[in-house]
């Protein structure tokens, strides 16, 4: 009880964010000198193998990436004798346009023009983000709930359902915490998020840079499956662990 | 499982008489011998010259006697042969000749005239042998047929040689053609010779093709309602002793289990005041001299007894009568006794010393026989047994053993459907005697606390030494006593051998270190199967390699260490040489050993379809190169091994089969024997820990870009993963998602899902099990405006809806009924 108190104290608000980033840049700043003999990868796409170097080596992520013709060709590469750094940035690099920086102990991986874009969820404000003692499952569904009134379709009001229902499996082992944040972006809340659970790399999968939500934002994907997400579903994204399997 | 009977082929036997001349009926008599298969027998009667005419087949209930008239068979024959006689041949399929026992009973039409003739086979591998028997002219009105037999298809030159008493001989050549016959009067050529007496001696012998030539010898006399079978025995001048040293002796035993004594027993309805002479005639049949002596285990109607006979010397070919009256004076046989059986021990070869027993009173009208035999066997076959109002049977069994043995008597009925059985051990020498009319005049029951019906009248029987298998201790006899007449007519049971001898286990699979038991089978010719006859395999197992492994003296392999040779043993079993015979015979089965590697234990010995489980094989004998095979549906791959253990993952396909699979291990050409690895299903999910329910005042919810607000509640707890068994799956990494589907009844108007993955009902993404199998459902919660009056939450619902788990590479679907104050898991 103790600990969670703790937790949520050190996580209230944006300027708690920043304290708590301290360590986790000492420690990605670490992870990204970290000379490496040799490493090869090979993935099915780009993002794909973002999340992969991301977890071969432990970094803390936030990727946004778009697929396209290039960004959906098998990657690979290796190296010898490079810098964990040294190779994310060919990696990043791989694909024309994308470049990564490392904010509040996260990499971030994106385009150029993404983390402005007004079409771009990630962007989007949001004023008060609460969780209590929640897994990490149930506060990005809170999140996804609070994204969704901003981005899914309005529809009139006699189609509307007057009732949901839920179910959300977890890990047992998933640790449980309480975050309090005001006046971020989504992405933040996002970096919040795998800063205080086990997943820690999130990836938003643009579908295209032209195709458009009816409310204007851009379409989101999965990397577990091709599926088209509906509008009413929309927009969705992936967390992982370090020791998840590839999707 | 003892392996298959061989196949069936044509089987013949020959019956060297029959008759349906004037005053004289035949009855044959055909027993099927074998356990559970059906016996269809065509016989054919043959005249002298050897033309056939067939009869009617005739189908045969396992177990079951028939009797055919013959006398009636030839009448709805096509050839007539009324007032005809000759031989019998009786065809039949089956896996050996002894699946059929047959006898002829030869009548005299309103006499006391009957006896027996048991069939007997051609034996082509006898090229040379003799016929040995005694002639016995009582009175000068005493009848008497000697008939020559050649059952085969080449012509037979016999040499019929006649000797007196003395031993001295008159021989004739008679030449038999193909399936021919011949009846002769020994009477006459006793006359031709110039012999006088009362008794002597025969020889037929056949210098080619004598495994062809059968004869039988019988005397009658109409005027004095008497008839007598002189047993004649088959002498193969290559036999052994210890081919026929049943009981270990070292020396030629013959026994004759039923002579009756001068005191007749009362069952067999003798008129007051009849005594019989009991009296047997020994030969030698060998142009040496030849010594025997004689014994008597005999008994009276309240004691048995045994008493020794007199020591015999018996000049060249000379045939000697002993008067076993003038022995039952009171010193050596008790004057009470009404039975006794005879024992015959000589130092010669089988059947140079050959006997036959005769008790008649003066008259000859009144009397029985019994035969000499030198077999003992573990099984009897006898034919039909009859119990009227005219006729009578008694059986007997005998011990000719050294050591206690158990006989059981089973008597047939019914079609063979039904038995009776007895149960006796008997000492050495000691004899079981049944009578078959007190049995069921007095409602006797058997060990399993039956009586036999009583108006059963006939049926067949078996006599079975139940300590001893494959060479048994017991010699038989039957008499059937006409209650009329006074006459005593003997029966005899057919042996039961065995002509094949397999080890169990061909190969053996032996785990290294581990000991498998072999044994051995014997195909019983008679039941056609195969018993257990180990116990005559006993202490003479050898291995060709005891680095591979060992055997010890009771067929116990040993596993050694890892590879391949073969084991034998040697014994001997009752054989099927020419019939109705069963000499010893030695049998060397083997067969090939191979010793596996050995896996003691498996762990993890489960894991759930679509995984693949690290597992671990402990055992022995893996060598170097082991192979780990898991059966269909599952991939191994060996990560690392040594000798004793082996590290493997165990890819089971999201299609394997659920159930024990067997795995095992190969390694230096040989396969362990399986243990079982057992693939789980992901079946159904229990409710374990943690479950609590958490009423939500006011909970909103977005819908369309809308937000709502309405109550609801949410429920969380643990959720375990079963397999088909309902047993925990204990597997972690099983991917979990869930999936609904179509609400109804709905009530609460739920139209949305959140589900485990993004978007709804899709999966899987990241959420899986732990080690024991277990997930959280940390929202299985519902929020709905209706739920919600005037801000304060009322009750309602369910909602009804199917959710479907993805565990793994399975699913399980479940029922969720939402209610705003509740949400049950299958009514839970």
């Amino acid at each position: 009880v103790f600990l969670r108190v703790f937790m949520s104290a050190i996580l209230f608000t944006t300027p708690a964010m920043h304290s708590i980033s301290r360590d986790a840049a000492k420690d990605i700043q670490g992870k990204l000198t970290a000379q490496v003999p040799a490493y090869t990868l090979n993935a099915t796409d780009f993002g794909h193998a973002l999340m992969i170097f991301g977890s071969r080596f432990q970094l803390p992520m936030g990727i946004q990436w778009v697929r396209s013709s290039d960004t959906l060709k098998k990657v690979s590469l290796s190296w010898r004798n490079a810098s964990v750094e040294e190779m994310l940035d060919k990696l990043v690099k791989s694909q024309a346009g994308y470049e990564f920086h490392v904010a509040d102990g996260v990499v971030h991986v994106s385009s150029l023009g993404e983390k402005s874009d007004p079409q771009n969820f990630l962007n989007l404000n949001v004023e008060k983000f609460e969780i209590h003692d929640q897994v990490v499952e149930v506060a990005s569904h809170r999140l996804r709930d609070l994204v969704r009134l901003r981005v899914a379709s309005p529809s009139g009001e006699g189609q509307l359902p007057k009732g949901v229902a839920y179910s959300q499996a977890t890990n047992v082992s998933d640790p449980r915490f309480s975050l309090v944040l005001a006046n971020v972006n989504v992405s933040q809340v996002l970096d919040n998020l795998i800063a205080a659970s086990d997943r820690k790399i999130w990836v938003v999968t643009f579908v295209s840079d032209n195709a458009m939500s009816a409310t204007g934002y851009r379409r989101t994907a999965t990397l577990w499956n091709d599926a088209t997400v509906p509008d009413a579903e929309q927009p969705v994204w992936d967390m992982f662990r370090w020791n998840d399997r590839s999707p | 499982m003892p392996p298959p009977p061989p196949a069936a082929v044509d089987q013949e036997q020959v019956i060297a008489y029959w008759t349906t001349e004037a005053g004289w009926s035949s009855e044959l008599q055909l027993r099927n011998n074998a356990r559970s298969q059906d016996l269809t027998v065509t016989p054919a009667l043959r005249l002298p010259d050897g033309r056939e005419t067939p009869l009617a087949p005739v189908t045969i209930k396992p177990q079951d006697v028939k009797s055919i008239d013959i006398a009636e068979a030839v009448a709805a024959a096509a050839t007539p042969l009324l007032g005809s006689y000759g031989s019998v041949v009786l065809r039949f399929r089956s896996p050996s000749l002894n699946s059929l026992y047959a006898a002829m009973m030869i009548h005299s039409l309103g006499h006391a005239i009957a006896f027996h003739i048991d069939a007997s086979a051609e034996d082509q591998e006898t090229p040379v042998g003799t016929r040995e028997g005694v002639w016995w002219l009582p009175k000068q009105t005493t009848n008497d047929y000697l008939v020559l037999t050649n059952q085969g298809g080449d012509a037979l030159a016999v040499d019929v040689s006649l000797y007196n008493a003395a031993g001295q001989e008159n021989r004739q050549k008679i030449m038999l053609g193909a399936y021919n016959s011949s009846r002769l009067s020994v009477r006459t050529l006793l006359q031709t010779a110039g012999f006088s007496g009362t008794y002597g001696g025969i020889k037929v012998s056949a210098s080619a093709h004598a495994g062809s030539l059968d004869t039988v010898h019988f005397i009658f006399d109409e005027n004095a309602n008497f008839s007598s079978i002189l047993k004649m025995f088959s002498r193969d001048p290559n036999a052994k002793v210890s081919e026929r040293d049943f009981n270990a002796t070292g020396m030629w035993t013959l026994r004759a289990p039923m002579l009756a004594l001068s005191n007749p027993d009362p069952a067999l309805a003798f008129p007051q005041g009849v005594t019989l002479q009991p009296q047997l005639f020994v030969r030698n049949a060998t142009g040496k001299p030849a010594t025997a002596s004689l014994r008597f285990n005999w008994r009276s109607a309240t004691t048995t007894g045994k008493a020794a006979g007199p020591q015999l010397r018996l000049l060249p070919y000379e045939t000697r009568r002993i008067d076993v009256s003038v022995l039952q004076d009171g010193k050596t046989l008790p004057k009470d006794a009404n039975w006794a059986s005879v024992t015959l021990v000589s130092r010669t070869a089988p059947d140079e010393v050959v006997a036959v027993a005769a008790s008649y009173d003066e008259t000859l009208k009144y009397g029985a026989q019994t035969p000499f035999s030198d077999q003992l066997s573990h099984l009897w076959k006898g034919g039909m047994w009859e119990v009227d109002a005219y006729r009578s049977s008694i059986i007997t069994a005998g011990n000719g053993g050294t050591k206690p043995t158990l006989a059981a008597l089973s008597i047939f009925y019914n079609q063979g459907t039904q038995k009776y059985e007895l149960r006796q051990t008997l000492q050495p020498d000691e004899q079981m005697w049944i009578d078959l009319g007190k049995l069921i005049r007095e409602h006797r029951l058997d060990k399993n606390g039956n009586a036999l019906p009583p108006d059963l009248t006939s049926g067949s029987y078996e006599l079975r030494d139940l300590s001893n298998t494959g060479v048994g201790t017991l010699f038989e006899g039957k008499i059937t006593y006409d209650k009329t007449y006074g006459h005593a007519a003997y029966g005899c049971a057919t042996c039961c051998g065995y002509n094949a001898a397999k080890v169990f286990y061909d190969p053996i699979g032996v785990a290294l270190l581990g000991t498998a038991d072999d044994g051995v089978w014997g195909y019983s010719v008679c039941e056609g199967d195969y018993e257990d006859t180990s116990t005559s395999f006993y202490y003479h197992w050898n291995s060709a390699a005891t680095s591979i492994v060992t055997v010890d003296s009771y067929g116990t392999h040993t596993g050694q260490g890892v590879g391949s040779t073969t084991s034998n043993t040697s014994g001997q079993l009752e054989s099927t040489a020419h019939y109705p015979i069963c000499p010893l015979k030695s049998f060397s089965p083997a067969g090939q050993a191979n010793v596996t590697p050995r896996i003691d234990s498996i762990s993890p010995a489960q894991g759930p379809i679509g995984t693949t489980v690290a597992v671990t094989l402990s055992g022995d004998g893996f060598g170097s190169t082991p192979t780990v095979s898991a059966g269909t549906g599952i991939s191994v791959t060996v990560s690392s091994h040594s000798g004793t253990q082996i590290q493997a993952s165990f890819a089971i396909s999201a299609s394997a089969s659920g159930g024990n699979h067997g795995v095992s291990v190969t390694a230096g050409g040989q396969t362990s024997p399986t243990t079982n690895f057992y693939v789980q299903i992901p079946t159904s999910l229990s409710i374990i820990s943690g479950d609590t329910s958490t009423p939500e005042a006011s909970c909103t919810f977005t819908s369309g870009g809308q937000q709502y607000t309405g109550c609801g509640l949410t429920r969380s707890f643990t959720y375990q993963v079963n397999d088909q068994l309902g047993d925990p799956i204990q597997s972690g990494g099983l991917a979990v998602w869930d999936a609904f589907g179509t609400v109804s009844p709905n009530p609460l108007n739920i139209g949305a899902f959140n589900t485990t993955c993004t978007p709804a009902n899709t999966g899987p993404c990241g959420v899986a099990t732990n080690a024991a199998g277990q997930f959280n459902e940390v929202a299985l919660s519902v929020c709905a405006v209706v739920c919600r009056n005037n801000t304060v939450c009322v009750t309602g619902g369910p909602s009804v809806v199917s959710q479907t788990w993805h565990v793994g590479s399975a699913a399980i679907t479940q029922t969720i009924s939402y209610y705003c104050q509740k949400v049950l898991v299958n009514g839970q």
